[in-house]
């Protein structure tokens, strides 16, 4: 918007709240609305009552007058806790916070109570009450033992009868037993695998949330759970590697940014290759793993990336060509999804099934091409590189040398779904599993 | 059939799970045989989560088309729509040359 105002587009009018920007905001979200959509979901961030979520509430609020009633569905989750001396579950918030939505002009449809316990049918027609929602509105939402059981919750409260009865769509049935088969898959695994993911933000798991799922979706797939040890690669530095790796039966280690804490990955990645231990490098992990190889294995002694020493004598990680001169930290990177062709007879062409696979990326910094055949010399391998063989996107070791031991640059995580493990993940669950039953 | 539109809001407190919600309502309409696409609108001013502190908002989810949503909401997202590339953030003063 900013940049239209300079280009003159607005024609001289004053560039407001409102309109300007509800405008923009309701035209985002139509744009969704394409010929193949029955529904759109549009998810507000943020909570009602901040002043940031102004400009959007009193978007959607138009909106349903711009699509007519019956095509626009409030749905609002609210929070009833559990006061511990009262001994009782409070309605207050939930109903300070339906107020405060109604000051904006919109009356939510359904209410979705968050809970630490069961609400029962008394509280919902007290909210149901207090807050003008109908009783079949009032949906109750335990916490949850598994985030995939919550589909079932929301089902068992009929919300999606109740969307779809309000929106009149025509009343289908949801066939839901692939997904019960998943959570039933979920809850009885009959094993556990422990995999170490080494990080710079381990504090708070969030951080790598895609990479958690889809390390527990392999597991999934392979009747194991897998139990996550969270590693700060402050504690992998050096002799502190092998402590800290003793106990896994197989090394994540995922993309990240800056210099805090690169040599304890480097340093976990020397512990896995030399001890068999199943290894998955993503991103920043794959330019590690070269960097180690470099620098252990094929003579580069102080190779490094220049995006952490630009004086290195062998900078194996170096930038893109077409990133040189870019100043801009924001939205500048090779970001999104990207092809790559695989080398036949690897490892990772083998888990994947396919010779070209798509995968989606975000990064600045390459393996050099400079260095490229010294590395495969020393006997690194080359597993898929983009369709012109420019950038390197897969590298592994044979597996004479090791069981799995495998990197990509791009983010596989992203692709990885509940019922639909991603190939690599996979592989180091699988892998780790072996690792596992063999100690 | 017109596009419906749902749209989830959230009060009290952050964190309570809206998209974990919003998308568990998505893989619901899904599995009745409805075409759903998902995005969500976060008031923030940096033009996307791609420069953002993991610490304060989670993972930087990257969809295919290379937009970047935070949170949960995209990491299970696969429940709700498997065309990639529909998790859109937006904020009303992003210049409208990017998308």
């Amino acid at each position: 918007m900013l940049a239209k105002e300079r280009r003159g587009d607005y024609l001289g009018d004053t560039v407001q709240v409102i309109p300007h920007i509800t405008d923009e905001i309701k035209s985002r979200i139509q744009r969704l609305a394409t010929d193949d959509v029955d529904v759109v979901i549009t998810e507000i961030g943020g909570t009602v009552g901040d002043i940031e979520i102004l400009p959007f509430l009193e978007a959607i609020r138009q909106f349903r007058k711009d699509v007519g009633r019956d095509n626009v569905f409030y749905v609002h989750v609210t929070l009833v806790p559990f006061i511990g001396p009262a001994g009782e579950q409070k309605t207050k918030p939930t109903q300070h916070s339906v107020t405060e939505l109604r000051s904006r002009g919109i009356q939510p449809d359904v209410l979705v109570c968050r809970s630490d316990r069961a609400i029962g049918e008394d509280m919902k027609a007290k909210i149901s009450r207090l807050c003008d929602v109908d009783e079949a509105g009032i949906v109750a939402a335990p916490d949850a033992a598994s985030i995939y059981e919550i589909p079932l919750v929301l089902h068992d409260e009929g919300l999606d009868d109740y969307v779809c009865q309000s929106l009149k769509i025509e009343n289908t049935h949801a066939d839901l037993t692939e997904w019960k088969t998943l959570v039933k898959r979920v809850t009885s695994a009959q094993q556990t695998v422990r995999i170490g993911l080494v990080g710079k933000y381990v504090e708070l798991a969030d951080a790598y949330l895609s990479v958690a799922e889809a390390l527990r979706h392999a597991g999934y797939e392979l009747d194991a759970e897998v139990e996550i040890e969270w590693i700060s690669s402050e504690d992998t530095e050096g002799l502190l590697a092998e402590q800290a790796l003793s106990g896994v039966d197989g090394l994540v280690v995922p993309g990240g940014f800056g210099l805090r804490g690169i040599e304890g990955k480097v340093n976990a990645i020397t512990y896995a290759r030399e001890h068999d231990l199943p290894f998955l490098g993503l991103c920043l992990g794959l330019q590690l793993a070269v960097v180690e190889f470099a620098r252990n294995r094929a003579g580069m002694s102080g190779a490094d990336s220049a995006e952490f020493d630009d004086d290195a004598t062998y900078r194996v990680i170096d930038i893109m060509e077409d990133q040189r001169g870019i100043e801009d930290m924001g939205g500048t990177m090779r970001l999104g999804s990207y092809p790559a062709r695989l080398e036949p007879g690897t490892k990772v062409a083998e888990l994947y099934g396919e010779p070209v696979v798509y995968e989606r990326h975000r990064h600045r910094y390459e393996v050099s091409n400079k260095y490229r055949d010294r590395l495969v010399d020393a006997g690194l391998v080359i597993a898929g590189t983009s369709p012109d063989r420019k950038l390197v996107e897969f590298i592994e070791l044979s597996t004479e040398e090791h069981p799995y031991f495998v990197a990509t640059q791009a983010h596989p995580e992203f692709q990885s779904r509940p019922d639909r493990p991603h190939p690599l993940f996979y592989g180091l669950v699988r892998a780790a599993l072996a690792r596992a039953h063999a100690s | 059939m017109v596009a419906k539109h749902i749209f989830v809001t959230g009060g009290v407190v952050s964190s309570l799970g809206k998209g974990l919600t919003a998308s568990s309502l998505g893989r619901l309409l899904k599995n009745r045989g409805l075409r759903v696409t998902m995005q969500k609108l976060d008031p923030y001013i940096n033009v996307d989560p791609g420069t953002m502190n993991p610490f304060q908002h989670g993972e930087v989810f990257v969809t295919e088309d290379g937009a970047r949503p935070t949170s949960t909401s995209a990491t299970m997202s696969g429940l709700s729509t498997n065309r990639c590339g529909v998790n859109r953030t937006l904020r009303p003063d992003r210049s409208t040359s990017r998308c």
